[in-house]
């Protein structure tokens, strides 16, 4: 007889599915680098109408990459994924997963705007990081627990250490673009190395039809 | 224990309904992968629930490879929940004696 524990464990198996292959982790760093790379090169334009031009179009041009990062997954997915193990169409979240991370977003605006706030007077700029590197390993965190991924908690790791080391070095606000750009080379990395040894355990299957 | 739907109580089925419960649509691969069962024997455990009208087959093509994608009704979507219901009761029942 199947135990309510073994029930738990298939109804879940379909989340952990979504990382089996790295491919989630090498998009997600790859956009973290193009973040990290679009921040740095904004803050070395000289020319004030360059710089103007480029901060009107570039943050709009990263708020889209989410979608983008959804898309070419999801696409990588259809291309490697399913034809080896197999397709898998996800569940809209329901009203209190949706509940859920509302609150989570709401919380981190909220840590978000009390730094702000507090940071004013002692010099934002040096915290800004820190912060960042720590809501990163947090939302890491939950993540790994919630899909059991431990690769995502080295990745966790890796943003705690990022956050820990800018407040060390004292960095200012290029703190916080060199931290996208290392947490994302770590992602990636991760996702990459996970992606090649996927592909070489699993062949396209042939001839699996009902 | 006469009460728990047949269909469901089977080891197999019951590994199908749980991993469909979670997803909106899968195919035959994902399935036969996750559920450790034979082509042949996950083919009659899955005719026999889309007999009882708990589990919805489409036969369709991605591209020229044909593709079975399967998904939970939601007659098959109750029937589990009853049947998870019925179970932690009757667990909670022998805990409790």
């Amino acid at each position: 007889m199947t135990t309510q524990s073994e029930l738990r464990d298939l109804e879940s198996r379909p989340q952990r599915y979504w990382n089996v292959d790295g491919i989630p982790e090498l998009m997600m760093g790859l956009t973290w680098m193009v973040w990290g790379g679009a921040m740095l090169l904004g803050n070395q334009i000289e020319s004030k109408p360059v710089y103007k031009a480029y901060w009107l179009f570039v943050p709009a041009l990263l708020a889209l990459s989410g979608w983008g990062q959804q898309w070419a997954t999801k696409k990588l997915k259809a291309r490697f994924t399913y034809p080896r193990t197999g397709y898998v169409e996800y569940k809209e979240p329901s009203r209190k997963q949706r509940f859920f991370t509302a609150v989570i977003a709401a919380l981190s605006a909220a840590l978000l705007a009390a730094t702000i706030r507090t940071g004013r007077a002692s010099g934002m700029e040096f915290t800004i990081a820190p912060v960042t590197g720590v809501l990163c390993s947090l939302a890491l965190l939950v993540a790994s627990v919630r899909q059991k991924a431990p690769h995502l908690l080295a990745l966790a790791g890796v943003a705690l250490a990022l956050a820990l080391a800018a407040a060390a070095l004292h960095t200012s606000w290029d703190g916080i673009s060199w931290m996208f750009l290392w947490l994302g080379l770590a992602a990636a990395a991760i996702g990459g190395w996970r992606f090649r040894r996927y592909l070489a355990q699993h062949g396209v299957a042939e001839g699996v039809e009902l | 224990m006469n009460d728990l739907d047949r269909v469901i109580h089977e080891p197999a089925r019951l590994t199908i309904v749980a991993l469909l419960a979670g997803v909106k649509e899968a195919d035959f691969l994902w399935l036969m992968r996750e559920s450790e069962l034979t082509k042949g024997n996950l083919s009659s455990h899955v005719a026999k629930l889309e007999e009882a009208g708990y589990v919805e087959v489409e036969k369709t093509f991605r591209g020229k490879i044909p593709l079975t994608v399967l998904r939970l009704t939601q007659a098959g979507a109750a029937a589990f929940a009853a049947y998870k219901r019925q179970m932690s009761g009757l667990l909670g029942k022998s805990g409790g004696a």
